[in-house]
């Protein structure tokens, strides 16, 4: 602990250093203020705000707040920008050094305007520091062609680094993590399973979000708890202007949106739920001795925001899904019933206690439970898991100087993770209430104008393993010239919350267990180095290569043999693992021809004594080559085309070498002998998708149409190998994914 | 005029030649650049395997029965015709030894059946006594092949719904049975388990029975129904799904030692997901050497259509 306050006060110490030498006996103001969307008011985070004469600016948190400090007196040209928006240039007169609030609106810019150019010397960008960041907006997902609707998780596994173990699967693996690994946060809570219909979507409602903002590694020190990436989803605000409304239906759901004004502040819901179910109850295809599944799911966002005064600013945040699945077969012979979901909520203050002292409090609530049921034949057999989370975060962000940026914040955390299971005899109960604390600092240094380091440490405790860490974080970022930059990386990271994949290893699955480490365990920790290199002179593109190498230690590998045990500790093997590749990213966001280039070479392995022998082997989720072409072009204003190509090599699995025959307790059980561990590969994936789109006028009301295909021409790849030793010799075949599927929608505004 | 215009033209080219040829020097550096990482990473061929035969062991030592028969075998290549009779281990040396060292049997080989080795000892399995396996194979592939297992104690069943001689009439709606026993020591799991005693079984609920009436359905001749009871635990529901439809039944409940324990619980949880290896406590081999225990007062039932 004393360590803590040591480090706490060398940052503190360090940051007015060099600032108060340039800044002697000068009248300063600072000036600060919001940075809103003009349309609805919704606040613009990572905006740049720069003062061009002086050139210094900063760039608006995740609430659309900036401050800049020590502005001189005099009249300067402020310029505000952000891409998809037209810039806002203003002149502001400092006088006295009186600070100035100066609120700003920007005009969303259309396709069908053209093109507006920001340009900037050395332009401050905050999250230019960040290495390894993809940022999307909802726009950017709802025009890639995918099956069904659009999904935040599909898109995310376009990009370079981010890979699905199948495309049976919304989980994500990030460099080489396993998708326990990444911590997914809505609005700022935690989110532990967020998938719908096993897998195949995530939770997030293309409706209901504004940012999506994933951090693949190098990640600050703000965020912890997980070794391998940050998925921060920003849900709409809702419209402080007017009231208005959205309804969407696509041949898997309905969607509806409403939100507007209230009081000084907004409201938003959305939510949707889709309807095999009610098609398969019509048809009375529920019933009889080939009773199909009844199985739907819903989910809801929900959010209202109040402004008191100038600076404060009180949110409330809500999220409600879950999947529910009713399979009846024959009179009393067997009955499945599972549901599954995740609810959350948070209470969220906002304080300005002065325009360089920003604060969030929130006060979060996060659960996922999962349910299973099946009686057969008079006997039931029931598992009921989750994970309960209590927590209580504060971030504040201090604007200390034009130099310094620094945040300080707390996270305690309160987990209650239960598992049982009833059958015949005594219940099976796992039950175990960890809670943890984390406190961090960091800094961001502009030390020159080429210059920028951003360095923290994260200090975490959990007492059910009595174990504390501290992970230092450092970012630097080197500017080149105006559009050309180097930046470098490195982190330790840990977790105390593992997933046990206790269905099967293809992503999140209902049935994933949450457990924490014991006093038994080390805690799962990593560190990863990235080299980054981006330049905006190709074109209208951005360009970034990133180079990475990541270490595992005491990483956690489920054996599922174990049935018993309450002790967590039985439950897995541990090992380490390290991952490294290099990821080529082009994309270009603006003009009617957008669009992006992923490539990533890389290579995952992993080690466990009591696995292979001890030997290393690459996991599922390693792919040698993954290359991800996305494109969508603005024929007109209205009309719009998209497709999407996707490339990997095949996945490893492990393939069998020998049979033989074990007679147990009286019985002949024929098994197959594997080889090494994912000792061969499943031939290459590949898949193009394709979309067209159009905006009209139906009765009046503004919506559009679409037209997806998935998997346009129809290419059967290969989900897993099936080794089927009844037959002699024993057969192998392939266990093919989904043909080409078409999708049509349609949504209209109000 | 024309040469003058060709020459002008000329002069106004070189730039952009110049140009072209320098963007076209970078494209082929960058294109080589990125041939070469994704050489680099080409599709590593399959990992070398060679297949290398290994010795199955079965035996099962049952407390307080004779000595029971070891039966070796080779594993057989899994894109050849398997036959374990083919595959019998010849000639070689089988001893099981108690801990103590007091008693150690030599098994013999039998001629009529390769691989099987039957004990020449009268002797019967003590419960809670440990006995160690030692194999060795002929030349020219010799192998060594050790194990330890530890009987589970006797132990007997103490109440049941049903009772020996029973004619129980297949119900879904009806209750389930159940069992009850005493308590076992120095045993791993308890494993109920059901028994067809006829010829051609149906242990399927009847509503399938129609759809597996074929020649082909392969019908199981007994049910474990439960693996991974807690051990603590001393009763059991027996649901309908995994009774006759008709015909003679047995239920018993075996305490089985870890090694068998150990196999079930692994073979039940890598029935789906990834082709794993399960570990055997063998050293030098695969297979199971093992020991049970049955409960005293099985019952045996009938069961009406």
């Amino acid at each position: 602990m004393r360590l803590i306050f040591l480090l706490t006060g060398l940052l503190l110490c360090a940051l007015p250093a060099r600032s108060n030498a340039g800044t002697f006996q000068r009248v300063e103001g600072t000036l600060s203020g919001f940075v809103r969307d003009s349309a609805n008011g919704e606040s613009i985070p990572f905006a740049s705000v720069y003062i061009k004469g002086l050139k210094i600016g900063t760039a608006t948190n995740a609430e659309g707040y900036f401050a800049i400090p020590n502005v001189p007196d005099g009249e300067h040209e402020v310029q505000v920008s952000i891409v998809g928006y037209l810039p806002s240039l203003f002149v502001i007169a400092v006088e006295n050094g009186a600070d100035i609030v100066h609120n700003i609106s920007l005009v969303a810019q259309s396709v069908d305007i053209p093109q507006v150019v920001v340009t900037a010397d050395l332009e401050e960008e905050r999250r230019a520091t960040q290495t390894s960041h993809v940022i999307l907006q909802a726009a950017d997902v709802t025009t890639m062609p995918t099956v069904g609707e659009p999904d935040i998780f599909r898109a995310l596994q376009l990009m370079p680094g981010v890979k699905a173990t199948s495309e049976i699967s919304s989980g994500l693996n990030v460099r080489g993590g396993s998708t326990d690994q990444n911590l997914i946060l809505l609005d700022g809570t935690v989110v532990y399973n967020p998938s719908h219909f096993f897998g195949f979507f995530s939770t997030f409602n293309t409706d209901a979000v504004k940012d999506i903002d994933l951090m693949k590694g190098g990640f600050p020190a703000e965020y912890g708890g997980r070794l391998s990436s940050v998925l921060n989803v920003t849900n709409i605000d809702g419209d402080r202007m007017k009231s208005r409304g959205k309804a969407s239906i696509s041949l898997l759901s309905t969607r509806l949106t409403g939100e507007g004004p209230v009081g000084d502040g907004s409201w938003f819901l959305s939510a949707r739920r889709t309807y095999f179910d009610q098609f398969i109850s019509l048809a009375h295809l529920d019933t009889g001795k080939d009773a199909l599944p009844l199985y739907y799911f819903y989910d809801a966002n929900f959010k209202l925001n109040q402004n008191f005064g100038q600076n404060d600013k009180l949110s409330i945040v809500g999220y409600l899904g879950q999947d529910n699945l009713d399979w009846k077969i024959g009179k009393n012979e067997l009955a499945i019933d599972m549901s599954w979901g995740n609810r959350t909520g948070a209470l969220k203050w906002t304080h300005v206690f002065s325009p360089t002292v920003f604060s969030n409090i929130m006060a979060t609530y996060s659960r996922y439970t999962a349910a299973i049921g099946v009686g057969f034949s008079g006997s039931h057999f029931e598992q009921d898991n989750g994970v309960d989370d209590y927590s209580l975060r504060t971030d504040v962000d201090f604007f200390v100087t034009n130099d310094h940026f620094m945040k300080l914040g707390a996270w305690w955390s309160a987990y209650r993770v239960s598992y049982q299971q009833f059958s015949d005899g005594d219940p099976y109960v796992f039950l175990n209430r960890p809670s943890q604390i984390a406190l961090y600092a960091e800094d961001e240094w502009q030390y020159d104008l080429r210059w920028k380091i951003q360095y923290g440490f994260r200090f975490e405790y959990q007492n059910l393993s009595r174990s504390s860490t501290i992970g230092p974080r450092l970012n630097l970022h080197y500017a080149i010239s105006d559009n050309t930059s180097l930046k470098f990386a490195t982190g330790f990271y840990h977790q105390y919350l593992t997933a046990v994949p206790a269905g099967t290893d293809n992503g999140f699955s209902p049935f994933d267990i949450w457990v924490p480490i014991n006093d038994k365990m080390k805690t799962s920790r990593a560190y990863d180095l990235v080299m980054g290199y981006e330049t905006k002179n190709i074109a209208d593109m951005v360009v970034t290569l990133e180079a990475y190498y990541k270490k595992f230690n005491n990483i956690l590998y489920f054996r599922n043999e174990i049935t018993d045990s309450r002790d967590v500790s039985d439950l897995f093997y541990t090992g380490s693992g390290d991952a490294y590749g290099v990821e080529l990213f082009l994309n270009k966001s603006v003009g009617r021809l957008t669009g992006m280039i992923g490539y990533t070479l890389a290579w995952t392995n992993r080690r466990f004594p009591e696995l292979n022998r001890g030997a290393s082997f690459m996991p599922k989720y390693d792919r040698r080559h993954d290359l991800s072409v996305t494109a969508s072009y603005a024929l007109s204003p209205d009309w719009k085309i998209g497709s999407a190509f996707t490339y990997q090599t095949g996945q490893p699995y492990t393939t069998g070498v020998a049979r033989y025959q074990v007679d147990a307790n009286g019985a002949m059980f024929s098994q197959t002998l594997p080889g090494p561990l994912f000792n061969r590969r499943l031939s290459a994936y590949n898949r193009l998708d394709f979309m067209i789109s159009k905006r009209m006028s139906i009765f009046g009301l503004q919506g559009s149409w679409y037209i997806q295909v998935y998997n346009i021409y129809s290419r059967r790849n290969v989900w897993f190998k099936q080794f089927d030793d009844a037959k002699n010799p024993a057969e192998v075949s392939d266990v093919k994914l989904l043909p080409i599927i078409p999708t049509v929608g349609m949504e209209v505004s109000f | 005029m024309l040469i003058a215009a060709h020459t002008r033209n000329s002069k106004n080219l070189r730039p952009h030649a110049i140009a072209l040829l320098r963007a076209m020097t970078r494209a082929v550096a960058v294109a080589l650049i990125l041939l070469i990482a994704v050489l680099s990473g080409c599709d590593e061929a399959t990992s070398p395997f060679d297949y290398r035969r290994e010795v199955v062991v079965n035996a099962t030592l049952v407390a307080g029965e004779h000595f029971a028969d070891v039966f070796l075998t080779w594993s057989g290549r899994v894109d050849e015709y398997y036959s374990p009779l083919g595959l019998g281990i010849r000639g070689a040396l089988v001893i099981i030894s108690d801990a103590q060292g007091v008693f150690a049997d030599t098994l013999l080989p039998d001629n009529g059946y390769p691989g099987r080795y039957t004990s020449a000892s009268f002797r019967s399995v003590q419960p809670r006594q440990t006995y160690n396996l030692y194999v060795r194979t002929q030349e020219p592939d010799v192998r060594v092949v050790t194990g330890t297992t530890s009987v589970p104690d006797t132990f007997r069943i103490t109440a049941s719904t049903l009772h020996n001689g029973d004619r129980v009439r297949y119900d879904l709606d009806a209750p389930v049975h159940s069992f009850a026993w005493s308590t076992c020591g120095n045993f791993s799991a308890y494993l109920p388990t059901v028994w067809s005693m006829d010829a051609n079984p149906a242990l399927i609920p009847k509503a399938y029975y129609g759809d597996t009436a074929s020649a082909t359905f392969k019908r199981p001749s007994r049910t474990v129904y439960r693996i991974g009871l807690p051990k603590t635990q001393t009763n059991t529901d027996v649901p309908w799904l995994f009774l006759n439809y008709y015909g003679r039944t047995r239920f018993d409940i075996f305490a089985v030692d870890e090694n068998l324990a150990d196999f079930l619980r692994q073979w039940l949880a890598l029935q789906t997901g990834e082709l794993k290896e399960i570990r055997y406590k063998l050293q030098g081999g695969i297979g199971l050497f093992c020991s049970k225990s049955r409960a005293e007062n099985g019952v045996e039932v009938y069961f009406v259509k």
